[in-house]
């Protein structure tokens, strides 16, 4: 799960400053992908019937992009908030796995490490952590410091960046097409994700029944939409790891313990 | 206020997650079904989101537009950006 690239590589200095700057000059190329998202989100609350300040403060306190998109566009459209909850919360299942990767790094970190520094956990810190930490074996502070230095760059840009996106959204007329950035941005972050049958087929589920999911009671559409997709998904790996022969199956399996 | 309850709520629900192994069940491996279904979860949630989200005859061009630019560029960015000419130019059209 974690990777490491050539050349990212810090020189060990013992001393945090330079492995805080050496994570924000990493955190920085990031910023590309983390932008246009979080402006997308901004958008999206300012397009909806949700209440600009609540849009905006999903970011300090949800702080994982896709849930919050659910939560915008699931609660623009009149879903139970319990249901809101729950299909926000299954989105954000993956930050078990962050958390469970973290856990050696941080455990014996003191309570900072323990409750504080894991609210800025998602997707990006965690791929730049993971590197920070291997690069680091051995030396937990020049990690934490790396940790940090990228933390301190990707969590006010996404901050700044939804609330830009609030405030240019509320003041821009519908013919710019503003609100076709959120299907577009939602398709264009499927396609390379489907790359393998199982998940083509899981897509393709869910869509179907996201499609005719209006006509499903209580707004429980899009849950089940999504419920759907995955047991699809998983059906279909099953099916496939089924058809292949068990040798080649072990072999899958030792590779994967490798690089566990 | 509903809208906050429900921002408060999944904002709570995830902490939960990001600390859960580096305080309360540290030492545990991750579930096996987490593995089996996370991978699943986001281009679904995605998928389902997409067809409701698109409102009349221009954004339809401008998502295809942006699903065909994303298959051959794999980058949101340019699929974005591709994407809102085609909205701009399918509006002069289909107006």
């Amino acid at each position: 799960m974690s990777r490491r690239r050539d050349g990212e590589t810090v020189t060990t200095t013992g001393t945090a400053k330079p492995a805080a700057l050496a994570g924000a000059r990493v955190a920085v190329p990031w910023i590309a992908g983390l932008a246009p998202y979080g402006f997308v989100i901004g958008v999206t609350v300012a397009s909806s019937s949700m209440p600009a300040l609540a849009g905006w403060a999903s970011s300090p306190l949800i702080f994982a992009g896709s849930a919050q998109l659910v939560v915008i566009t699931l609660l623009d459209r009149g879903v139970a908030p319990a249901v809101v909850v729950a299909t926000a919360l299954v989105v954000n299942l993956r930050l078990l796995f962050y958390s469970a990767a973290m856990a050696p790094h941080w455990r014996g970190g003191g309570w900072r490490w323990r409750l504080l520094v894991p609210i800025t956990l998602v997707d990006p810190t965690f791929a730049v952590g993971v590197d920070g930490y291997e690069a680091h074996d051995g030396d937990p502070a020049t990690g934490h410091a790396y940790y940090l230095g990228a933390a301190a760059v990707m969590g006010p840009t996404w901050l700044l960046t939804t609330a830009a996106g609030i405030v240019v959204g509320a003041g821009v007329p519908a013919s710019l097409g503003l609100g076709a950035v959120v299907p577009m941005f939602l398709l264009a972050e499927i396609i390379p994700r489907a790359v393998d049958s199982p998940t083509i087929i899981a897509v393709i589920v869910a869509a179907i029944i996201g499609v005719g999911g209006s006509r499903i009671p209580a707004h429980l559409g899009t849950g089940v939409a999504i419920a759907a997709g995955i047991a699809a998904g998983v059906a279909t790996e099953h099916m496939v790891s089924r058809r292949t022969s068990t040798t080649r199956v072990d072999a899958v399996q030792r590779c994967g313990a490798e690089a566990a | 206020m509903t809208a906050w309850l429900v921002v408060l709520a999944v904002g709570a629900g995830s902490y939960v997650m990001r600390t859960a192994f580096v305080v309360a069940l540290a030492g545990r491996p991750t579930p096996v079904w987490i593995t089996r279904v996370s991978r699943f979860v986001l281009p679904s949630a995605f998928a389902s989101l997409v067809a409701g989200a698109v409102h009349g005859a221009p954004a339809t061009v401008a998502v295809g537009v942006a699903g065909v630019v994303a298959f051959r560029t794999r980058s949101t960015v340019t699929a974005l950006a591709a994407g809102l000419p085609a909205f701009w130019i399918a509006q002069g059209f289909l107006r």
